[in-house]
């Protein structure tokens, strides 16, 4: 019977992911309180199956019963979320806690497998990252100074970046962190916030070419010490925020196409003045001809997911550890080798839905700022995934950013949290006003 | 004036759509981006799966290897010709059990991959059995037994060409025609597989011998007179039924310009008709027959017999070539019309254009392997004879034939004459260097003349005449395939 689990739990796990998206998209159709609970009892459902089935392959194939005390780890944390949170805000669309779960547990499923130690520290980060969320939950609903605060979040952003840029310690030839009392931070996640809620701020103000060139010059303060940094990566995700975000709040298709060109030129310019450009371009375009040197890590990706196939090798069953640094830039690579495609593609999928939920969240609100941050957030993270994914499988070429949640990564994981509970704030927030409005109405009602 | 047209615009445009256009329309870019994406995946994961698992870079054949025992090579008739056994350390041995007699295509599988070791490594590395199997094997610690192939090769057939080689150097491939099923093929020089680890550093590295490499596919030679049958073809696109009316009065050479070329040997041939030019292999007359073709229609006809191209053969093999232009000189349309010059064959498509001829024009694909299935009998790939394509017409063919079956009756194949079997064909001496005494002596034809089965091909290298030498080979191949 349990050699029986063994071999047939992936189709399990993909039938559950599976059905746990059905619910995802079901629950972008409609508004009712009521239903919105039931397809998101119904998600938790689905989320504990496929963390039960995916743990139990794993420790009936390792016969070891640390994995047993991670999973029961997972399991209360996945399960106190959605309580603890709709007792403290009872407007919390519960559907965006589960996806973000969901996405927290398949990177846990694979990390976990990789390496236990990393994914008993992710755990650990990811819960205090979820716990201090509830303070970001609190705080977005609560201050509406936050609207005008917009230059103070680029001051303490930059210089955040900045210090780095000066302090910092190498990773892999870019300047991404630094260590204070034993923690090593990296804190162009974090800034992102700050970066976010600075054009947010902005826009809201104004949209005037004026405000749109002051914006443009904060961002590009932000996107030039990350080049400096050699982070181009993230630089990458900073210049294309600020372009959506401008031509959404602006209401100017013309931004769009204007910063495509630019990031065009600028691109080129990039792949004419760094080595490590040229070098990541060749390893995209042909990296089968360099394949013992900047070609390898790309091409065992390939390697790996041409081994996992549609529904993968099964969990424990791949090689995916082949890949230099797959636990991070490459997750979504051991994800498809040993889960499947469709699995891969399923938990993609689970983002998009995040997505749409934040895009359509800024499509019903009034308010520029809270507008602006919803759209921010949302496709801050969905470009993200993008580069990732996109990168890690040689559709595009390799930008080395993280995939959010998946990926190991403290900083990663706590900064993409908190930008998720923002937008859970202006979703509480939301429901708080329609309470209030509703309210008045009865009481307009209960006068004669 | 600029303000009230905004505001004219922005009540038009009141609706919830028309407030978010601009993000809706950065949301479906990106949704569009992951549908490109996702699309990319999916035919990713669908179409590399084979070339990237035989990348020596992948890591899942060493894994495999660890948990599958290597799927045995099968003959047509069921014997093994490549299995994997347990060696007295426990490890694994790959075990050929005919020796050198199926080297080159049955190949090896340690120092590289040849062979169909290495066309279906991708099968016979991995297991298909039962996964409820697979698990108890694990838990048992023993081995999944790889897929096995079953061949076409005919274990009989094989054994008689090997022998019929004897010292030689050269190669021999057998075909039927009708099937495009390839029942021999054997190469000289040869090697012992079963011990290719101890005999690498020497066999590697002898390339006056190159024992490793499959001369049947991969071994390029001039044609020789053999190649009479691709310019009598042209002849005949070119001239139609005029064909009869050919008549050439042979000195034994032909002179063009300040050079001449002349007949094997010195020979005269008299006057000769179409027929008796190509019976007695007339290099003199065909030389005359070149100057009489047009250019590019002759490079049209070489062309259509998959010269210059890329042959349908699933093993690793060299493409031919032969060039003609219209600013080809006189040396070379003379040349190329006897199959001198610069013009290169491998036996496997002059064994491909002689079962054409004997399959009324049309081409069979090639096989080598018959199937492919679990260590339970599970079918995971089949190969059914397919029409490649068709090479030349009924007629053109049914014409080839009967210049053949008279080299048989009358010319250089006399050799192969009343036999209990009728054949046609065409032998070739393929001079390669000035000395005009070496030559490659090469044989191609089919049996029976009416009604053909199966197509030979021999080549013996730097031996001499092709009546001589390549003919006796040919006739023990075709004894032992009609007498037993």
């Amino acid at each position: 019977m349990a050699s029986f689990f063994v071999i047939y739990s992936k189709y399990l796990i993909i039938l559950f992911l599976a059905a746990f998206l059905s619910c995802g998209l079901y629950g972008l159709t409609f508004h009712s309180v009521r239903e919105q609970t039931v397809v998101a009892n119904a998600e938790c459902v689905f989320l504990f199956l496929t963390q039960f089935s995916a743990f139990l392959t794993i420790v009936l194939r390792t016969q070891q019963m640390r994995y047993l005390v991670l999973y029961a780890f997972l399991q209360i944390l996945t399960l106190a979320l959605p309580i603890l949170g709709v007792l403290l805000f009872p407007g919390l669309n519960r559907l965006l806690l589960n996806h973000v779960c969901m996405l927290l547990s398949a990177g846990m499923i694979i990390l976990t497998r990789l390496d236990i130690a990393k994914a008993q520290k992710q755990l650990a980060i990811a819960a205090a990252s979820f716990m201090l969320g509830f303070l970001a939950v609190w705080v977005i609903k609560s201050f509406k100074v936050l609207k005008k605060l917009g230059w103070v979040y680029m001051a303490v952003g930059l210089a955040a970046i900045g210090t780095v840029l000066l302090l910092g310690q190498l990773t892999r030839g870019a300047k991404l962190s630094f260590t204070v009392i034993g923690i090593t931070f990296q804190p162009s996640e974090f800034v992102k916030i700050l970066y976010v809620l600075f054009l947010a701020s902005l826009l809201a103000k104004d949209t005037g070419i004026l405000q749109v060139v002051l914006a443009g010059m904060g961002a590009a303060a932000h996107v030039l010490v990350l080049v400096f940094s050699k982070d181009l990566g993230s630089a990458l995700i900073y210049f294309a925020v600020y372009v959506i975000m401008v031509t959404v709040a602006c209401h100017r298709i013309v931004y769009l196409l204007l910063g495509t060109a630019a990031g065009a030129g600028a691109s080129v310019v990039a792949y004419r003045l760094f080595s490590h450009v040229q070098v990541r371009f060749q390893a995209w375009k042909d990296p089968w001809s360099v394949i013992d040197d900047q070609g390898y890590q790309i091409t065992q990706s390939l390697f790996a997911m041409s081994r996992g196939g549609w529904f993968g090798l099964g969990i424990g069953k791949g090689t995916p550890g082949d890949i230099p640094h797959v636990e991070t830039d490459f997750i979504f690579s051991a994800v498809v080798e040993e889960l499947g495609l469709l699995f891969g593609i399923g938990i993609v999928g689970v983002g998009i839905v995040i997505f749409l939920q934040l895009i359509q969240l800024a499509g019903g609100l009034k308010d520029g700022f809270y507008k602006n941050l919803a759209v921010g957030i949302g496709f801050l993270y969905l470009f993200q995934m993008f580069l990732t994914v996109g990168g890690g499988t040689k559709f595009i070429p390799l930008t080395g950013v993280t995939l959010p949640f998946i990926s190991y990564g403290g900083s990663s994981v706590m900064a993409t949290t908190w930008l998720f509970f923002m937008a859970e704030g202006i979703f509480v927030m939301r429901q708080e006003e329609e309470l209030k409005i509703e309210r008045r109405k009865k009481e307009k009602e209960g006068q004669p | 004036m600029k303000g009230e047209r905004r505001k004219k615009k922005d009540n038009r445009k009141g609706t919830r759509f028309a407030r978010n256009r601009e993000m809706y329309v950065c949301a479906m870019l990106f949704i569009a981006l992951f549908a490109g994406l996702f699309g990319y995946l999916a035919s990713y994961v669908v179409k590399n799966d084979e070339t990237l698992f035989n990348n020596s870079y992948n890591s899942r054949q060493r894994v495999l290897a660890q948990e599958n025992r290597r799927g045995t090579i099968y003959a047509a008739g069921g014997e093994a010709l490549a299995r994997s056994v347990q060696g007295t350390d426990g490890g694994e041995i790959r075990e050929y059990p005919y020796g050198e007699v199926f080297a080159h295509v049955v190949g090896y599988s340690q120092k590289g991959r040849t062979g169909i070791e290495e066309l279906e490594n991708y099968f016979l590395i991995q297991s298909d059995i039962a996964e409820r199997k697979k698990m108890d094997n694990e838990l048992a610690g023993t081995k999944n037994p790889g897929n096995d192939v079953y061949t076409t090769l005919d274990v009989t057939l094989q054994q008689a060409a090997y022998d019929a080689l004897g010292a030689y150097q050269g190669a021999i491939v057998v075909t039927d025609v009708r099937t495009g099923r390839i029942l021999a093929m054997v190469s000289k020089p040869d090697f012992d597989p079963n011990q290719i680890v101890q005999i690498w550093e020497q066999v590697s590295t002898d390339t006056d011998n190159a024992a490793l490499v499959n001369r049947v596919t991969q071994g390029l030679y001039p044609p020789g007179s053999t190649f009479k049958i691709v310019t009598a073809l042209a002849y005949l696109r070119q001239f139609g039924d005029q064909w009869q009316n050919y008549s050439y009065q042979c000195n034994g050479a032909y002179t063009y310009g300040e050079s001449k070329i002349n007949c094997f040997h010195g020979s005269v041939h008299g006057k000769v008709d179409l027929g008796l030019s190509f019976a007695k292999s007339c290099n003199s007359s065909f030389a005359n027959i070149g100057m009489q073709l047009n250019r590019k229609k002759f490079q049209d006809t070489i062309d259509s017999l998959l010269f210059n191209a890329e042959l349908p053969i699933p093993l690793s093999y060299n493409k031919t070539t032969v060039r003609l232009t219209e600013e080809s000189s006189t040396e070379d349309v003379v040349q190329t019309s006897i199959g001198q010059g610069k013009t290169q064959i491998s036996p496997m498509q002059l064994n491909l254009i002689t079962a054409a001829i004997a399959n009324e024009g049309v081409l069979m694909r090639p096989v080598l392997v018959d199937s492919i299935k679990s260590a339970e009998g599970k079918i995971l790939e089949e190969n059914r004879p397919v029409q490649y394509c068709q090479l030349m017409a009924k007629e053109e063919a049914a014409q080839l034939g009967k210049l053949m079956e008279e080299v048989v009756q009358e010319g250089t194949g006399r050799g192969l004459k009343d036999r209990a079997y009728t054949c046609a064909g065409k032998t070739g001496s393929a001079e390669f260097n000035d000395e005009k005494l070496d030559s490659h002596a090469w044989f191609t034809g089919f049996a029976p003349a009416q009604d053909p089965e199966i197509a030979v091909t021999v080549i013996v290298e730097r031996i001499g005449s092709g009546g001589d030498y390549a003919v006796p080979l040919a006739r023990r191949v075709f004894d032992a395939y009609f007498l037993g």
